[in-house]
């Protein structure tokens, strides 16, 4: 690191979904996390005042807040909301009540909330949508150059948008407006295949490799028009989200010959192509997108952000096949709570101007997202104490902790994981995972049926001694934040594969269930894909070195790793989140902090309250 | 409290509706792309909306103009305000996406 200016600003996202806050000094990321963590309202986008009370309190000694960062140019929203109001009128009345209460936040709430915090309207700074997420994307990526893009469903007016970042500098280079949006393509299909918008869109991802892409040529043909430079139009006659309570109109189920899937409703065949459609549609526009972007700017390397860089699998496209593409480097937090961070750090860049150093951090700038609260042993010891657990301590013997933990994965128990800082952005990385042995053909219903309570159809993800990725995995991309998917090999296949399966005229979900086409049945798809996260010892000490007993006793360098919470439940913030989650479910055991507490040694009232807890399905 | 749904379309009715031609023939949209202040996106009002309206104006969206400055009025008058948790919880739980 360089020496750099100690400005001081509070990134804030909220009012649409996913509320945060962020804290940046300088170039520096001192703390990040989304409001829904303490709230424990899934994808919370009330304004973030538990996530700006935890942000401040990690403000370091002797600086002062010299500014707040709005992840969006509200001006500029109001512009696109009342526009659109107007050009689809008399449609559109039904959204009115909500268009006139979204008009009031943005024009009187959130300037009260701001000023609460700053009185300066000097000092309270709005950065445009795109603009937010593409310095998120690219101020704490390892290159020093890049080229940018920016795509989701939409922010002010733009929904995709390519910049180009050089040293302490981003400018934009073309934009796509609402309402052409590939966010918005995406979320449409999601709703047809029954999924919900907004947290339905890695379903349709998992349920696309069961399918067939044969509705390729009819979404090109009458959904979306692409040009040669990868620009973008969609045919708004087949969808209502500008107007209407539907993304969807009438016109797009008539299209497919089928009405959307009800959610309760067996997936069958149809959707499963439907969804390898607009899977393939949407890597190869976004191939376009990346092409483009790089001969634009003539670069070599390539950030992303935006809510449609979530989509691991058309990340992997990207990387493995955009022209002329060096390296790739993708925001954790990619959807609308990354803005917040983007937000703070074109503040921090606006405020410092030729001073501001971007973060040259190995290997970048987002500490391995580990940016959100922590909790000390003595606050741990107190809710266990609450809870009236049993627990073991290893407060001054980490090494025995490390050797029981791994006997207890290789022992087939599924363990709540809890430790340091707590991650942001959508994926639970280590600091508050759930994690077991891979290889038990029955763990992935486990896990399913009895802690996640999710489809048993989704595959969870692996973490791997980054190390060892290449033993089982085709020239990983060694990706520590489960952005990307990496190909099993060969000779861990089973046959009958996917392919095989199909062609016994397999056409409904539930008749694939059971049959593993892996020898790491829970953590890889059934193409053989995985979205894994590759573990270095600098990225987390202690579970590296977990991984590591594991692997030397079993000759396997991976466990499940998936987020600490069940359906719909925010992953786990506190020690009091993790251990009510602990009893709300079958977990084994819960490792928290320097403590282990295993259920078998818990008093026998214990599982009565088991599923007590409920949650909105997501 | 709350105003009953037909005074919300009929706003809706009585300014939306009546700019819908003059929106229409408006093909520049202002990109954004600049980082501002709060003191910038007020511009000397006492409300981005008014300020909003002030913009319309001078870029010759006359009819827009008035009718945001409409709406803002009718968003100062208290019996408007919606329920705006309630409101936006079910965002989550339909199947709309957000764009408003």
């Amino acid at each position: 690191m360089t020496d750099v200016p100690d400005k001081t600003v509070l990134g804030i996202s909220a009012y649409f979904h996913d509320s945060a806050a962020a804290l940046v000094c300088g170039n520096r990321i001192v703390a990040a996390a989304q409001e829904e963590r303490f709230t424990r309202i899934k994808a919370d986008w009330r304004f973030p005042s538990n996530a700006i009370d935890y942000c401040l309190s990690e403000m370091p000694v002797g600086t002062k807040l010299d500014a707040i960062a709005f992840y969006e140019d509200s001006s500029k929203k109001i512009d696109r909301i009342i526009r659109n109001a107007a050009t689809n009128a008399p449609r559109g009345t039904v959204l009115w009540p909500k268009t006139l209460s979204t008009l009031n936040v943005l024009n009187t709430t959130l300037p009260q909330e701001l000023t609460r915090i700053l009185p300066d309207p000097e000092r309270i700074f709005f950065t445009p949508h795109h603009r937010s997420h593409a310095a998120s994307a690219f101020y704490p990526s390892p290159f020093n150059e890049a080229a940018i893009l920016i795509v989701d469903g939409v922010g002010e007016w733009a929904t995709t948008s390519l910049w180009h970042g050089q040293g302490s500098d981003i400018s934009i280079i073309r934009e796509t407006r609402f309402p052409h949006s590939l966010g918005l393509l995406y979320s449409a299909f999601t709703q047809y295949c029954g999924f919900k918008v907004n947290s339905g869109e890695y379903k349709l991802m998992g349920l696309a490799p069961f399918g067939e892409p044969l509705f390729k040529k009819l979404i090109y043909k009458q959904l979306i028009e692409v040009d040669p430079e990868g620009d973008f139009r969609l045919n708004l006659e087949y969808f209502d989200f500008a107007s209407g309570t539907n993304t969807i109109s009438p016109l797009f189920y008539k299209l497919f010959s089928y009405p959307p899937r009800n959610p309760d409703e067996m997936i069958t065949l149809h959707y499963m192509n439907v969804a390898a459609s607009i899977q393939s549609v949407l890597n190869e526009v976004m191939i376009s997108q990346a092409n483009n972007a790089l001969r634009l700017t003539k670069s070599k390397n390539l950030c992303m952000a935006g809510g449609v860089a979530l989509n691991c699998v058309t990340n992997t496209k990207i990387a493995r096949h955009a022209e002329g593409l060096n390296g790739i480097w993708i925001q954790p937090a990619a959807g609308d709570a990354g803005g917040a961070l983007g937000a703070a750090l074109d503040v921090a860049c606006l405020l410092n101007g030729a001073a501001f150093n971007k973060s040259n951090t190995n290997p970048d700038g987002m500490s391995y997202a580990n940016l959100g609260p922590a909790y000390s042993p003595d606050i741990v010891e107190e809710s266990l104490k609450n809870h009236g657990l049993v627990w073991e301590s290893y407060i001054d013997n980490e090494a025995a902790l490390i050797e029981v933990v791994s006997q207890v994965l290789q022992a087939g128990q599924i363990i709540g994981y809890f430790d340091g800082r707590m991650e942001f952005g959508p994926r639970a990385l280590g600091n508050r995972s759930i994690l077991a042995d891979p290889r038990p053909k029955d763990m992935l219903q486990r896990a399913n049926k009895k802690i996640k309570f999710r489809e048993t159809w989704r595959p969870l993800a692996p973490i791997i001694l980054a190390e060892q990725e290449h033993e089982l995995f085709e020239t990983p991309l060694l990706d520590p934040y489960m952005l990307f998917v990496s190909q099993l090999k060969k000779a861990f296949h089973i046959r009958p594969d996917l392919k095989a399966l199909r062609a016994r005229g397999l056409s409904e979900l539930p008749q694939y269930l059971n049959r593993a086409t892996s020898e790491y049945p829970t953590v890889t798809h059934y193409d053989y894909s995985a979205r894994t996260q590759a573990l270095t010892k600098a990225a987390n000490p202690r579970l590296h070195a977990i991984l590591t007993h594991f692997y030397n006793s079993t000759g396997c360098p991976m466990l499940l790793n998936t987020s600490y919470n069940v359906r719909g439940e925010p992953i786990v913030c506190s020690p009091e989140d993790a251990i009510k989650t602990f009893l709300n479910t079958h977990l084994d055991v819960l490792v928290i902090g320097p403590f282990l507490i295993k259920r078998s040694e818990q008093d026998s009232n214990i599982n009565n309250q088991i599923g007590k807890r409920k949650f909105h399905a997501d | 409290m709350q105003i009953e749904n037909i005074e919300l379309i009929e706003l809706f009715m009585e300014t939306v509706c009546d700019v819908t031609e003059e929106v229409k023939q408006h093909s520049t949209i202002r990109a954004a792309t600049k980082t501002i202040t709060l003191t910038q996106q007020l511009g000397g009002k006492l409300d981005v909306m008014e300020a909003l309206a002030d913009q319309y104006e001078n870029g010759g969206e006359i009819k827009l103009a008035l009718a945001t400055r409409r709406l803002a009025n009718a968003l100062r008058n208290p019996d408007l305000l919606l329920p705006v948790e309630q409101e936006s919880h079910t965002r989550i739980l339909e199947y709309v996406y957000p764009v408003v």
